[in-house]
């Protein structure tokens, strides 16, 4: 749909004003990172003597590099494991009827209203019981099921066309090799956005990984920052650089998954 | 996209013998599907519905979980130790003021941005890469930025504003204008995202029928109100329960490194004051007393506007 | 029949090699703290020692924030983890005490309570009910006055006499505040404003909260006066309306005059004042001619071990922490406060003053503290958070002390009721 002309040039002026704004703080955090400690308060957006010694500073006074490891690693496995149990259960709800079935898809969507903090107390001591404190799989397991996913790949598939479906059944095929062989290859799109989402929720997830761990051997990134903030409060230039080093990894992701995932949100799916 | 999750959920069933054939061995096959679901119907009730079950029956004894004591049943009491404190009043009237606040900025804005980037097809591809931007970055790193920014002694917010002749007051000290910080730095974070999500639901709105009406000679308004608007609503009630629901997850952080939810319990709101009675006091009483009233709040919330905007929402193409 | 026999000589033998693996398996220690950077440093060095010295016991270090610290022992405590010694904010004492199961020192000691003297009788009374001991001190700090000369110099002011009573506090940080254009000089006021008002008013003559703590007293004549002086930092300008992270931050970078803190943060101040501008410290401001009396901030250590191996070992390691050596070791190094008696009769102590200047006035405070106000069982929450408004609303500045603070007190009060 074509604007016409005054409403564009307002609506172009708005959105730059919106960009400014969100870049400003970035441009900030990026010129404060390379300045040397002498620099750090002055105005100047362009350091007079970029330094890298923020970021040595960073890794020296934290076990930033340990930090990284456990994210990175549980994070992977995250997303792996997610989009599995939710392509299981998005099939499952998608393709069969069996009794109860409306009742239980509501219970999982009504399980996203539960916001975490009001079940972390038991939670916590679950995990204490079971002796997975301070371990990747209090990391990973509590997470695993994805109401979001459940939800976004039960809608793709059940508007795959009925000639897809047909196509597997021809085949003799039973429903795990339909399931692998033909639905998933088609919810690229909708895979590679959950992806990111379940990437970034786990990259910069915060409250919990604060109160499950205690050691660096599985503390995360976040939790690393706010050592930091509470340990160097004055060190603002490792600050803004430990804030850069977190934050890299998802737009890094971001970057190779765009594509797919602009795609998703602004095409029509399979939809004709 | 997100209508039929509210609504009824049946699957389109197909015609064709060989799928009526597929479909009766869906329905006679009793367990297979529930082999599928088992791993996500496991991790829910474990992780979510057990602990909340336990939550209510922490909230009704007094017992700080310590295993050499006997947990007392009390009834009502922690309810009302923690409903009857000056902090659970602003706590409550704040969560009230940060939804309210946020549905202009994060639920309406989007829109009309999101509007103006599908006019532009794949030229917007600039503005939709910056705009996602924040939604990268996690909240610890917002906040951490934003309070350096702020720094009501050295920040760059202050001297830029001397630089023009303005005076910055502290606005995270001030109890008028703190929220207003907290609520801005939170919107900031989620526009570029809930644009996106109206981006999709645009998406699916087939541009054939706009050339139509337009050849019709209908105006912009028109195919805006006609058109547009009711096949975004979906979209925007997906938008605007999930806003209502996360708000207050949302400017955690923010308050958390910022005001601790003052100045003057300006800036708490009830989740804030749950994580404060549960984890800061470890006060287990009325940490899951608060958490209950939390929870029936935001049902309270979610079925409000499930009733209004049911009424409302349309989903003829 | 030979099958069954070589079967039973092998159950045997794994039975007699699991026994003699688990006798000589360590004992572990869990002890939680909240120790960062060059404190961790120091910490860890101790307890290494420790290790060295006494083979068979393993300490594993569990760090957590002083914010959380409080929840996350408790909550270990609650899911049945292994918690041996914790770190316990001293206000908190009481409110652990209640809710968990610490065990009595004295009594763990059997007898031998010897390694108890050597602490100031004053610390110790923190952690004392009756003849028992449940907490013994560890990182205590004292509020100090810290400045900085140049821009004392910079204001007309001398530096090297700085201000004594409130009086001169607030006039010295007016005089900097118009001649230079900095911020003159904060007061912290810590978690939720606790322990910041704790001291104004203590210092004042006033009682914060009684002995048991479940009643606030101090909207007394003296605990108003000690209050408006707050007050009228903030609205006479030289105090900037921010947070303990802000001042320390302006003053660590050589933008604000004075700032009133902890000892605990001398060593970072000093670091910070490296090559940037002249540090000077001094004690706390007196209040009119009522002699000084400074909370102590920090925290104590509370056992937890369960009888047996453990809570053995467990003793060892708080004997061993609190010999004299050690103990003023610790205390040099991390920067607390020393805890153990006359710490200017270990020569090691006395050469470090010689070569630190800056902690004499520290030592010299160590008489005038007094034990911390301790919070008791229910309601702090509420209660804290009134005091902490009342703090934001004294240096807004739209009403006197005189009427924001009987109204706070009956606040905190009705939320203290709970504990009658």
């Amino acid at each position: 749909m074509q604007l016409s002309r005054p409403w564009t040039v307002v609506g172009h002026i708005v959105l730059l004003l919106i960009c400014i704004s969100i870049l400003m703080p970035m441009v900030i955090v990026l010129s404060t990172a390379f300045k040397p400690m002498n620099e750090v308060y002055a105005v100047a957006l362009v350091p007079q003597h970029p330094t890298l010694d923020n970021f040595g500073r960073l890794f020296q006074n934290t076990a930033f590099g340990w930090y990284i490891w456990n994210t990175a690693g549980t994070t992977v496995l995250r997303v792996v494991g997610q989009l599995i149990i939710g392509v299981l259960a998005a099939y499952a709800f998608a393709r069969f009827h069996f009794r109860g079935r409306d009742t239980l898809f509501t219970l999982v969507i009504g399980a996203m209203m539960i916001p975490q903090v009001l079940t972390m107390l038991p939670i916590y001591i679950m995990m204490a019981q079971l002796g997975w404190f301070d371990t990747w799989w209090a990391l990973i397991i509590p997470n695993l099921a994805t109401p979001i996913a459940v939800f976004l790949l039960r809608q793709h598939i059940m508007s795959f066309p009925s000639e897809l479906m047909d196509a597997a059944e021809m085949d003799g095929a039973g429903h795990w090799t339909a399931l692998w062989r033909v639905i998933v290859p088609n919810l690229g799109p909708a895979l590679a956005a959950l992806t990111i989402i379940i990437f970034i929720e786990s990259w910069n997830e915060y409250f919990w990984p604060l109160l499950v761990t205690e050691s660096p051997k599985s503390r995360t990134i976040q939790i690393g920052l706010r050592e930091f903030l509470q340990e160097g409060m004055s060190d603002y230039g490792a600050l803004m650089a430990g804030i850069i080093v977190a934050s890299i990894p998802a737009v890094a992701v971001f970057l190779f998954f765009q594509r797919r995932v602009m795609d998703t949100f602004v095409s029509s799916g399979l939809k004709g | 996209m997100v209508d039929t999750a509210l609504a009824d959920a049946k699957a389109p069933v197909a015609t064709g013998t060989k799928l009526q054939n597929l479909n009766a061995r869906m329905t006679s096959t009793s367990w297979v599907p529930w082999l599928y679901l088992a791993p996500t119907l496991i991790l829910l009730g474990v992780f979510t519905y057990w602990p909340l079950i336990q939550t209510a029956y922490l909230s009704l004894v007094e017992w700080n979980l310590n295993p050499g004591q006997t947990a007392d049943f009390v009834g009502l009491s922690n309810y009302g130790r923690v409903a009857g404190g000056t902090l659970f009043q602003s706590a409550f009237v704040n969560t009230l003021i940060y939804i309210a606040a946020s549905i202009p900025l994060k639920v309406l804005l989007p829109i009309p941005v999101a509007m103006f980037l599908w006019s532009l097809g794949g030229k917007g591809h600039f503005y939709r890469a910056i705009l996602f931007l924040p939604t990268l970055i996690s909240f610890v790193v917002v906040g951490v930025a934003f309070m350096w920014i702020l720094n009501p002694i050295l920040g760059y917010a202050k001297q830029y504003a001397a630089m023009i002749g303005i005076h910055m007051p502290n606005l995270l000290a001030s109890p008028g204008s703190a929220i207003w910080v907290i609520i801005g730095i939170s919107s900031w974070k989620v526009l570029g995202f809930n644009v996106l999500l109206y981006l999709a639901g645009l998406a699916s709105i087939n541009r054939d029928y706009i050339e139509a009406m337009r050849m019709d000679g209908a105006g912009d308004g028109t195919i805006f109100f006609r058109l547009i608007w009711p096949l975004l609503t979906p979209t925007l009630m997906f938008v605007l329960i999930s806003t209502v629901i996360f708000t207050m997850q949302q400017v955690f952080t923010p308050i958390d490194l910022m005001t601790q939810g003052g100045p003057s319990n300006s800036t708490t709101n009830l989740f804030y004051m749950v994580y404060q009675y549960s984890f800061v006091t470890f006060d287990v009483g009325g940490g899951a007393a608060g958490t209950m009233m939390l929870f029936a709040f935001l049902m309270l919330m979610v079925f409000i506007q499930l009733r209004v905007l049911d009424k409302r929402v349309q989903y003829k193409q | 029949m030979f099958r069954i026999k070589l079967g039973r000589i092998a159950l045997g033998l794994a039975t007699a090699v699991l026994a003699v693996g688990t006798a000589h398996a360590d004992t572990e220690l869990a002890f939680y703290h909240y120790q960062t950077g060059k404190s961790y440093e120091v910490f860890r060095g101790i307890l290494n020692e420790f290790e060295t010295a006494n083979p068979g016991i393993k300490v594993r270090d569990i760090f957590a924030q002083s914010e959380q610290i409080t929840g996350e022992v408790q909550a270990a405590l609650a899911a049945g983890r292994p918690v041996d010694i914790a770190t316990v904010i001293g206000k908190n004492i009481v409110f652990f005490l209640n809710n968990t199961g610490a065990v009595d020192m004295v009594a763990a000691s059997k007898g031998d309570t010897a390694w108890l003297d050597g602490y100031l009788p004053n610390f110790l009374d923190l952690g004392r009910v009756g003849d028992a001991v449940y907490a013994i001190p560890h990182a205590y700090g004292t509020p100090m006055l810290y400045y900085n000369k140049d821009i004392f110099t910079q204001a007309g002011l001398d530096p090297n006499s700085p201000p004594k009573t409130w009086e001169e506090f607030v006039a010295d940080g007016k005089t900097i505040t118009e001649k230079t254009g900095l911020p003159g000089g904060a007061h912290l006021a810590a978690a939720m404003g606790d322990y910041g008002t704790m001291v104004m008013v203590n210092n004042a003559g006033a009682t914060y909260l009684n002995a048991t703590g479940t009643k606030a007293e101090f909207d007394s004549p003296q605990g108003i006066a000690a209050l408006q002086t707050w007050q009228d930092m903030a609205t006479s300008g030289m105090m900037p309306i921010a947070g303990d992270t802000d001042w320390t931050a302006a003053f660590n970078a050589g933008q604000m005059g004075m700032y009133i803190t902890s000892s605990a943060a001398l060593r970072g101040t000093v670091a910070a004042a490296d090559g940037k501008f002249a540090l000077g410290v001094a004690n706390y401001p007196l209040f009119g001619d009522h002699p000084r009396h400074v909370s102590n901030s920090g925290a104590a250590l509370m056992l937890y071990a369960p009888e047996g191996e453990r809570r053995d070992a467990a003793m060892k390691l708080l004997r061993f922490i609190s010999q004299k050596e050690v103990a003023n070791r610790w205390s040099r190094e991390s920067g607390y406060m020393p805890l153990i008696q006359d710490p200017l009769s270990d020569p090691a102590m006395a050469a470090y003053v010689k070569d630190f200047p800056y902690v004499q006035p520290v030592i010299d405070q160590m008489a005038d503290t007094i034990p911390t106000n301790v919070w008791p069982a229910k309601g702090t929450l509420e209660a804290q958070t009134v005091i902490r408004a009342m703090l934001d609303e004294l240096w807004a500045g739209q009403r006197p002390a005189a009427e924001i603070v009987p109204e706070a007190v009956a606040k905190v009060n009705a939320a203290l009721a709970a504990n009658n």
